[in-house]
């Protein structure tokens, strides 16, 4: 089912699934957990094409989020024009559009730094939300896993390929 | 289930349109179709070579080994544990779990029985877990939920187990299973004991 020598290398949420990658000796392997149903998958080293390294915001959760927060925020403004302690409502929508205006700000100040793997037939994405040094750390970390495991590959190739070389060895003395 | 896209090679990590080969390379990347930039390290992903040498009936002669019952012009290597059937090198499809002809190994994949291959499972904690908690906030189902988490968590303690993971998360989840069917019978009791106080009075 799943190697005992694996490291948790990231994980993230989305609304349908939760996603966890691990690095194995071979390879990384993705846990994807959707509706109590856990799927592995792998990329394997020697497979690997390409790694990439990019930060992403994402415009519609950006327009969702700030949507909200900026709607809060207006109906707060609105209701603090208004007398007879309508500013207590007032501190109630503050407090639920709160959160909306957190994660509108967090994502649009830091983004998000996502690690892409692409291998020949499988592919495996690594998010980070605020540990940016971590995702660079990541990327050069599976970039030499990859180098190596591809090394590996292309030397014992290598030697069977070479040559015989012209003068063969001597015979050992005749007994 | 959910139907994922056939993968057909690296892609642009922004907008997920095919790179050519021309994009390929290390450093700086910017796509051509949406014209962001990534960073980029690109390797060169080698065919894995072909070292095993199937060995023929001519080599071995039919003296010396009975032949593949897929290949007839090759020799056995071994028989399928399941079938019994000689296979050569080349139909010997061993994933760590003995040696399997490809018919048996296609089925045995597909019953889920052959562990190394299998890649898609039911998680038994996540589902302790959230029983155990929708017995939290619905206190009249107490004892239902409280078993049906204790049955989820002995089963997820078994497959964390198996995975080499710790499992004080199930023991948690039993703890408050049984403490739901203590508090469910308790409560159970308790209404049944005032209905009946009541009608006396």
């Amino acid at each position: 089912m799943t190697a005992p020598d694996r490291q948790l290398l990231g994980k993230w949420a989305t609304a349908l699934a939760r996603v966890r990658i691990y690095q194995v000796p071979d390879g990384l392997e993705i846990e994807t957990n959707e509706h109590f149903e856990v799927s592995n998958t792998r990329v394997f080293f020697d497979d690997v094409q390409l790694v990439t390294l990019h930060r992403e915001r994402g415009t519609l959760y950006l327009a969702l989020t700030g949507v909200f927060s900026f709607g809060f925020l207006a109906l707060v403004a609105f209701l603090a024009t208004l007398p007879n302690e309508a500013w207590v409502v007032g501190i109630v929508f503050g407090i639920m559009g709160l959160p909306f205006l957190i994660a509108f700000l967090t994502r649009a100040i830091w983004g998000i730094d996502v690690v892409t793997i692409f291998g020949r037939r499988s592919k495996a994405s690594l998010r980070f939300r605020f540990r940016k040094q971590r995702a660079r750390e990541v990327y050069g970390r599976i970039c030499a896993a990859v180098r190596a495991a591809q090394r590996t590959a292309i030397i014992p190739r290598e030697s069977a390929e070479r040559p015989l070389p012209d003068s063969l060895p001597p015979l050992p003395p005749a007994q | 289930m959910a139907t994922a896209l056939a993968y057909v090679g690296p892609q642009c990590p922004r907008c997920g349109i095919l790179l050519s080969e021309n994009a390929i390379r290390s450093g700086v990347i910017t796509c051509e179709i949406c014209k962001r930039a990534f960073e980029a390290t690109a390797f060169t992903a080698l065919a894995p070579p072909r070292a095993e040498v199937v060995e023929t009936i001519v080599v071995a002669g039919p003296a010396g080994a009975n032949a593949c019952a897929n290949h007839e012009r090759n020799a056995a290597v071994t028989s399928c544990q399941r079938c019994g059937l000689f296979i050569c090198s080349l139909c010997d499809m061993n994933v760590g779990a003995g040696s399997y002809c490809p018919s048996c190994f296609d089925r045995v994949r597909a019953e889920g029985t052959l562990k190394p291959v299998v890649s898609r499972y039911r998680d038994y904690a996540s589902m302790a877990r959230l029983t155990a908690i929708i017995g939290l906030v619905f206190y009249f189902v107490w004892p239902i939920v409280g078993a049906a988490a204790i049955y989820f968590a002995t089963k997820g303690m078994r497959q964390r187990r198996e995975q080499g993971r710790s499992r004080a998360g199930m023991i948690i989840v039993m703890i408050i299973g049984i403490g739901e069917i203590i508090a469910g019978f308790t409560l159970f009791g308790f209404l049944v004991w005032a209905f009946m106080r009541g009608t006396k009075l």
